[in-house]
C-alpha cells in the first residue's frame, strides 16, 4: 500500500531533468521533497500526476502501474495535484472551483464529505463562497486550491510549492491546513517545498533532490539535522 | 424600416451559425473552418431521410444533427487534437480544417452533383408581417431559433454541470484534467454541438435556397465576421455581432446598392478589430500567473 516512484526518468524534449528518481509515500504519510531551484521538482510533481510524460521507469499505486494512464484518469483513481502558483479557475466563484474538484471524486463518494471540516475550521471559505476566485488574494487562493483537491478525495496528494509567494504568517497557516488534510482524508502527502525548514519539520519523511537525482533520504528530522542540508538549504554557516 | 426588419432577420440566420464558431473558440480555442460544409452536410442527410413518412420533421431534423455531430466530434479527435500539440502558437488546425473543408465540399458534389436540389423538410411557406416588412417564415423561424439557441447554451453554461465545465476548460484546461476532466473529451462533445448547430442551420437554410454543396460557402464569410464583431468568447456575442452586421449590411445594399452591403459588414469587422480586438462582449484572453 503506497505511491512508488521507482527508477524514474523524464523532462522535456532535448532536456532531460530526472535521471532514475525513486521514492516512496505512504498512506497518511506526509514525505517531503526539498532541493534547489532546477532540482526537478516540479518535473517530478506534473509527471507524477500525468501532466509529463515517464521516458523510463514506473510509477505505481498499490503494486498496479499507471506510467500510461491520462491525467484525468489519475485524478479519478485519487491522485490528486495542486499545482504551482494554485492555479484556480480565475473566473470561476470559489464554490464552482470547489465543485470542479468533486468531478474527479465522482463515483468514489460515500462517508462524510470531507470538505464540510475544512469550510468549519475556515469559515473565510465559506464567506467567500460566490466570490471570483481572482479576486482572493493569495492566502485566500490556496486555501481554496488545497480544499478543492480534498473535495477530489484524494488517495495521494501532491503539492507543489504550496507556500510560494505567501507571507510568513500565511504560510504557517497553510501548513497548519495541510496538517490538517492529513489527518482528517489519511491521504499520503508528497509536498514539493523552497521552504525547505518548514517542510522538513511538518514531514515525517524526507528526499533532497539535485540536479534530478535523489542526493540523500530519510526520517524528515534527520535530513534537517544533517551537514550539507543546514548549509544548502536552511541558510546555516557551517 | 424594412432594411431593418429584414437585416434582423439576415443577421439571426448568421448569428446561428456563428454560434458554432463561438462553441468550438471558448473551449478549445480552435475554429472549425469546414463549418460551411457541414451546413451542408446537415442539409442532404435531411434530404436522404425525406421520403421517411413515418418519421415527423423533427425527428429527420435529428437525424441530419446527429449524423453532422458525430462527423464534427471525430473531426475534432483526428484533425484538430493532432495539429494543436506544439502550444498555443500551434495554428496547424487552421490547415487541416481547410483541408476537411475541400475533402467534404468534394465528396458531398461527386455524391450529391453541383446544382441545389429542393428541401421540403421543416419548411414554412409564406410570410408574415413584421412591422410593415414582409419577412419568409422561414427566414423568421431561423431568427427566432438563433435567440433559442443562444438563450439554452447561456443557461446551459451557468446552471449546468456540463457548462461549468465547459467555462473550466475554456479558462485552464490543463488544470480541469487535475479535476478528473478530460478536455480533450469536452472537446470532441463541443464540436459536435456545434457541428450539430451548423447542420440544423443547414436544413432550415436548405428550405429557402436549396440544398447545394456549396451553400455553407456564403454563409461562412458573414458568420465568422458576426462571431468576430460580436467577441469569439461570448455566447451573447453572435446575436449582438449577427444584429449589427445585419442591419448594416442590408441597409447599405437598400441605400446604395447591393455591392456595398458586404464590403460594409466587413469594414464593420476591421473597425471592431481595430478599436476592440476581443470584440464588442468578448472578453481579452487571461494572462497567466
Amino acid at each position: 500500500m503506497s505511491l512508488e516512484v521507482d527508477r524514474l526518468e523524464c523532462g522535456y524534449d532535448r532536456a532531460p531533468i530526472l535521471h532514475g528518481v525513486s521514492l516512496r509515500v505512504g498512506p497518511g504519510e506526509l514525505v517531503a521533497v526539498v532541493g534547489s531551484n532546477g532540482a526537478g521538482k516540479t518535473t517530478l510533481v506534473r509527471t507524477i500526476a500525468g501532466l509529463l510524460t515517464v521516458r523510463s521507469g514506473d510509477l505505481r499505486v498499490d503494486g498496479s502501474s499507471f506510467a500510461r494512464t491520462s491525467a484525468a484518469r489519475r485524478a479519478r483513481s485519487g491522485i490528486v495535484m495542486v499545482p504551482e502558483g494554485r492555479r484556480l479557475f480565475p473566473q470561476l466563484t470559489v464554490g464552482e472551483n470547489i465543485e470542479m474538484g468533486r468531478r474527479a471524486a465522482r463515483g468514489r463518494t460515500g462517508g462524510e464529505d470531507p470538505v464540510a471540516a475544512l469550510l468549519d475550521a475556515f469559515p473565510i471559505l465559506t464567506e467567500r463562497w460566490d466570490q471570483q476566485a481572482n479576486l482572493l488574494s493569495g492566502g485566500e487562493q490556496q486555501m481554496v486550491a488545497l480544499t478543492r483537491a480534498v473535495a477530489a478525495r484524494p488517495r495521494y496528494l501532491l503539492l507543489d510549492e504550496p507556500s510560494l509567494g505567501l507571507s510568513p504568517l500565511k504560510t504557517l497557516e497553510v501548513f497548519r491546513l495541510i496538517e490538517m488534510i492529513r489527518e482528517r482524508t489519511g491521504a499520503g502527502i508528497l509536498l514539493v517545498e523552497q521552504m525547505a525548514d518548514q517542510a522538513l519539520q511538518a514531514a515525517d519523511r524526507a528526499y533532497v533532490l539535485e540536479l534530478g537525482r535523489v542526493s540523500m533520504e530519510g526520517p524528515a528530522a534527520e535530513v534537517r539535522a544533517s551537514d550539507e542540508v543546514r548549509r544548502a538549504y536552511l541558510g546555516v554557516a557551517g | 424600416m424594412d432594411a431593418l426588419v429584414l437585416g434582423l432577420v439576415l443577421g439571426g440566420l448568421y448569428a446561428l451559425l456563428a454560434q458554432s464558431f463561438v462553441l468550438t473558440f471558448i473551449t478549445t480555442k480552435t475554429l472549425n473552418f469546414a463549418v460551411g460544409e457541414f451546413v451542408a452536410l446537415g442539409a442532404f442527410v435531411v434530404l436522404a431521410v425525406a421520403g421517411w413518412s413515418w418519421l415527423p420533421d423533427v425527428g429527420k431534423l435529428a437525424v441530419g444533427v446527429l449524423v453532422a455531430a458525430v462527423v464534427g466530434a471525430a473531426a475534432y479527435r483526428f484533425l484538430v487534437v493532432p495539429f494543436m500539440t506544439e502550444g498555443e502558437h500551434d495554428v496547424r488546425w487552421l490547415l487541416s480544417t481547410v483541408a476537411l473543408s475541400f475533402v467534404m465540399l468534394n465528396l458531398i458534389t461527386n455524391v450529391e452533383g453541383p446544382s441545389p436540389q429542393r428541401s421540403e423538410t421543416a419548411r414554412l411557406s409564406g410570410a408574415v408581417d413584421v412591422l410593415g416588412a414582409g419577412v419568409s417564415k422561414q427566414q423568421l423561424l431561423i431568427a427566432v431559433l438563433a435567440v433559442v439557441v443562444t438563450v439554452l447554451l447561456v443557461v446551459a453554461s451557468k446552471k449546468t454541470s456540463a457548462g461549468l465545465v465547459m467555462r473550466a476548460v475554456s479558462q485552464d484546461p490543463e488544470t480541469t484534467s487535475l479535476m478528473g476532466v478530460s478536455p480533450r473529451l469536452v472537446g470532441m462533445v463541443t464540436y459536435a454541438v456545434a457541428m450539430g448547430i451548423a447542420a440544423l442551420t443547414g436544413t432550415l437554410y436548405a428550405a429557402t435556397v436549396g440544398a447545394s454543396p456549396v451553400m455553407g460557402a456564403p454563409l461562412l464569410v458573414a458568420s465568422i465576421a458576426v462571431a468576430v464583431v460580436g467577441g469569439l468568447s461570448s455566447l451573447w456575442g453572435p446575436l449582438l455581432g449577427g444584429a449589427l452586421y445585419g442591419v448594416l449590411s442590408e441597409v447599405t445594399s437598400y441605400e446604395f446598392g447591393a455591392i456595398w452591403g458586404e464590403t460594409a459588414g466587413l469594414l464593420l469587422v476591421i473597425v471592431v478589430l481595430v478599436w476592440r480586438p476581443q470584440g464588442l462582449l468578448g472578453r481579452r484572453t487571461e494572462v497567466k500567473l
